[in-house]
């Protein structure tokens, strides 16, 4: 890809919390009309790259290194009157809990409303017609209807789908969805997932997922990013990836789905766990995850952590251990 | 006698639009020790049916028997004793969890009000809770603002876990986890239902895990069951509709960058269909379907299916 810049490219990210690094040197790149994928434990830093991004950091959460290019520009180095120009129009993101992030007090037709008038300049009666028109994009029954309603009067399925009504308004270059359709049935996820995808075709749109569901990143993701506390252990087109992990944490982390089970219940089968829990990265000066690591050797223990190495067909991966010998058992 | 059982159980919500039919009549039961896995559409009544169990969301109409004691003829006070027996995990850990209250606080708050040990007995109780969901120690003195959206379930589920209740009704309670918290989770309620004889309600859109979870499902379409079913019959054999649409539309590797099979218009509570509620976007729908509403009826043993052609949905 000499000569051609992403869409984004994050070289370096790094975000600290006093006491806690939350994001470790993190890289990399969402080309436009490319889906990327975020998988990894819960808590390993995937929404605090999503949020630093969007220089929407909790106050206590700072930059401490590394910058993010979009369209010619650093994120990192933007003011934030820049910042806000950015936000909500070039990049829009969906965030993980849909009721904290809506207004209790207005209805979401005013709240879908209010993006309009802001970043298109619509009037009044233009953004409720426009916003009538995005609710019914995103499947809201009723939508002329609907539009009236206070973020409590619906269920957090339909809460989740004013959200991205609301991150799609302005037809962003960049869509940071952060696990946009936990909270949807399947058959609703798919339809959500198929406009998506849509407007990343028609678009042009670059789409950073953040997701759970290994079954989403191999239907619809171009490139996975494994993360493992606050670090990317692992990446490469989700085809490959899924089907022969090369780092433990997620060899871990695809035996630990009860799609292993194959169809058996809970009596026949128990879910293997990766015993220990994330907790246990703190200080370590190596790979994080040696604490857990049933491969684990002394080497893997001593600073620095494992260098990111290129393999074959596009993928990367941070454990010198088994890099070299095919994929873990 | 079942542990729960649930008769004609109605939530309507009255709007300045008319009357929302959330949950519009349902049966059902769960055996002491019994996992029974609920899925359905978003905004189906998944949620309500589930607060309705534990009194946080108004019965309209039908009854709510804990244990053979019907609870909607009780006043505040007399449900009391009920309550310590039956928990829920909240599908919104961050809006149930109070932000002014650390972990501990908010674990001790619980036993404190039934009056469950001495201060000692309930720090060590705390402890314990905090260790069984894999959290850290020093999670006791911190805030939920400094937990991860997964960590924060997992204080919601320590939370239900602190009275040790004979009943959970869990909303979506491993849906932000990854797979492999998911997966302790899991084997924490199957080991939790074991050895003290729990039962579940587990709401849940994640197929593979209720699947996977639960001894029987029952699958929800617009306040009403349209079928029912032990999960391996379910699964091995669909025999509603909108069923074979859900299994059909789990996310699969294999059908890359392919949408949904289930389309047409998404119904409204306020507006429910004539007939069968799922006839507007059903294939096998025929003039029957449009005009008279299927009753359940019992197909195999402990089948239960709401639909006029069953027979021929199940060998299509
Ligand atoms: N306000 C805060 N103060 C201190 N630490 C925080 C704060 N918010 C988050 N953290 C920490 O930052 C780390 C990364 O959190 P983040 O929310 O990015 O995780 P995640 O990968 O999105 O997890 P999940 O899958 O559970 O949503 C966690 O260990 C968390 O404890
Ligand atoms: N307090 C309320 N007032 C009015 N309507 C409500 C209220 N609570 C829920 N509803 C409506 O009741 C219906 C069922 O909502 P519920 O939250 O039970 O759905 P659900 O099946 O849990 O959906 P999801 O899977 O999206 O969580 C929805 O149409 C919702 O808008
Ligand atoms: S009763 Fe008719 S419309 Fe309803 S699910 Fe069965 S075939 Fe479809
Ligand atoms: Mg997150
Ligand atoms: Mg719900």
């Amino acid at each position: 890809m000499v000569g051609t810049e992403p869409l984004l490219r994050i070289d370096g990210l790094t975000v600290a919390f006093p006491g806690e690094t939350a994001v470790r040197d993190l890289s990399l790149a969402v080309e436009a009309g490319q889906t990327v994928a975020i998988v990894g434990e819960s808590g390993s830093g995937k929404s605090m790259t999503a949020l630093a991004l969007m220089r929407l950091l909790p106050r206590s959460a700072r930059i401490t290194g590394g910058s993010a290019r979009f369209a010619g520009r650093d994120l990192m180095a933007l003011d934030e009157g820049a910042m806000r120009r950015v936000r909500g129009r070039e990049i829009a993101m969906i965030f993980q809990e849909p009721m904290t992030s809506l207004n209790p007090v207005h209805t979401i037709g005013a709240q879908v409303a209010e993006v309009l008038r802001l970043h298109e300049g619509l009037g009044r009666a233009a953004a409720r017609k426009r916003a009538i028109e995005l609710l019914d994009l995103v499947r809201i029954a009723d939508p002329a209807r609907r539009v009236d309603d206070y973020p409590h009067q619906l269920s957090g399925g339909m809460r989740q789908r004013v959200m991205i009504a609301i991150a799609v308004a302005c037809g962003p270059k960049l869509l940071i969805a952060d696990e946009p359709t936990t909270a949807l049935d399947v058959t609703i996820q798919a339809q959500v997932l198929d406009l998506l995808d849509r407007l990343r075709r028609d678009l042009s749109m670059g789409l950073l997922l953040i997701t759970h569901d290994l079954g989403i990143v191999g239907q619809w993701a171009d490139r996975v990013v494994v993360m493992y506390a606050g670090r990317k252990v692992e990446e490469g087109p989700p085809g490959a990836l899924l089907e022969a992990p090369l780092h433990p944490y997620t060899a871990g982390l695809l035996g630990a789905s009860p799609r292993k089970a194959e169809g058996l219940g809970y009596r026949e089968a128990r879910l293997a766990e990766i015993p220990g829990s994330i907790s246990s990265a703190r200080g370590e000066a190596g790979c994080a995850f040696a604490p857990r690591c049933r491969h684990a050797i002394a080497s893997c223990r001593a600073a620095p952590p494992p260098p990111l190495v290129a393999h074959a067909d596009g993928r990367m991966v941070a454990c010198p251990v088994l890099a070299g010998s095919g994929a873990p058992s | 006698m079942s542990l729960l059982e649930l008769r004609g159980l109605a939530v309507h919500y009255a709007t300045a639009r008319g009357t929302l039919h959330a949950v519009d009549g349902v049966d059902l039961d769960i055996a002491r020790g019994e996992t029974v896995g609920l899925v359905g559409e978003s905004g189906c009544g998944k949620s309500t049916l589930g607060k309705a169990l534990l009194g946080l969301a108004p019965v309209t109409a039908g009854a709510v028997r804990f244990d053979g004691v019907d609870l909607t003829a009780l006043g505040a006070r007399a449900r009391a004793p009920f309550r310590r027996r039956m928990q829920m995990i909240f599908q919104d850990p961050f809006g149930s969890l109070n932000p002014r209250h650390t972990i501990g606080a908010i674990l001790d708050a619980p036993l404190k009000v039934h009056g469950l040990g001495d201060r000692a007995a309930r720090r060590a109780r705390v402890a314990a809770l905090i260790a069984q969901v894999g959290l850290p120690p020093d999670a006791v003195a911190r805030y939920p603002h400094e937990f991860s959206g997964g960590q924060r379930q997992r204080i919601g589920i320590a939370r239900a876990l602190a009275l040790e209740p004979d009943l959970i009704v869990c909303d979506e309670p491993v849906s932000a986890l990854d797979l492999s918290i998911q997966a302790q989770i899991l084997n924490l309620l199957v080991d939790l239902k074991r050895d003290l004889g729990l039962a579940y309600l587990f709401i849940s859109h994640d197929l593979g895990v209720v699947r996977y979870f639960a001894d029987r499902v029952l699958v929800m379409y617009l306040g009403r069951i349209v079928e029912s079913a032990p999960a391996a019959t379910l699964w091995r054999r669909p025999m509603h509709p909108y069923t074979r649409a859900l299994i059909a539309a789990v996310p699969d590797p294999a059908r890359r960058r392919q949408a949904a099979p289930l389309a047409g218009d998404l119904p409204s509570p306020q507006d429910v269909p004539t007939g069968c509620r799922f006839h507007p976007r059903c294939p096998f729908a025929t003039e029957l379907c449009r005009t008279t509403e299927p009753p359940p009826r019992t197909l195999d043993d402990g089948h239960d299916v709401a639909c006029h052609h069953a027979e021929t949905v199940a060998g299509a």
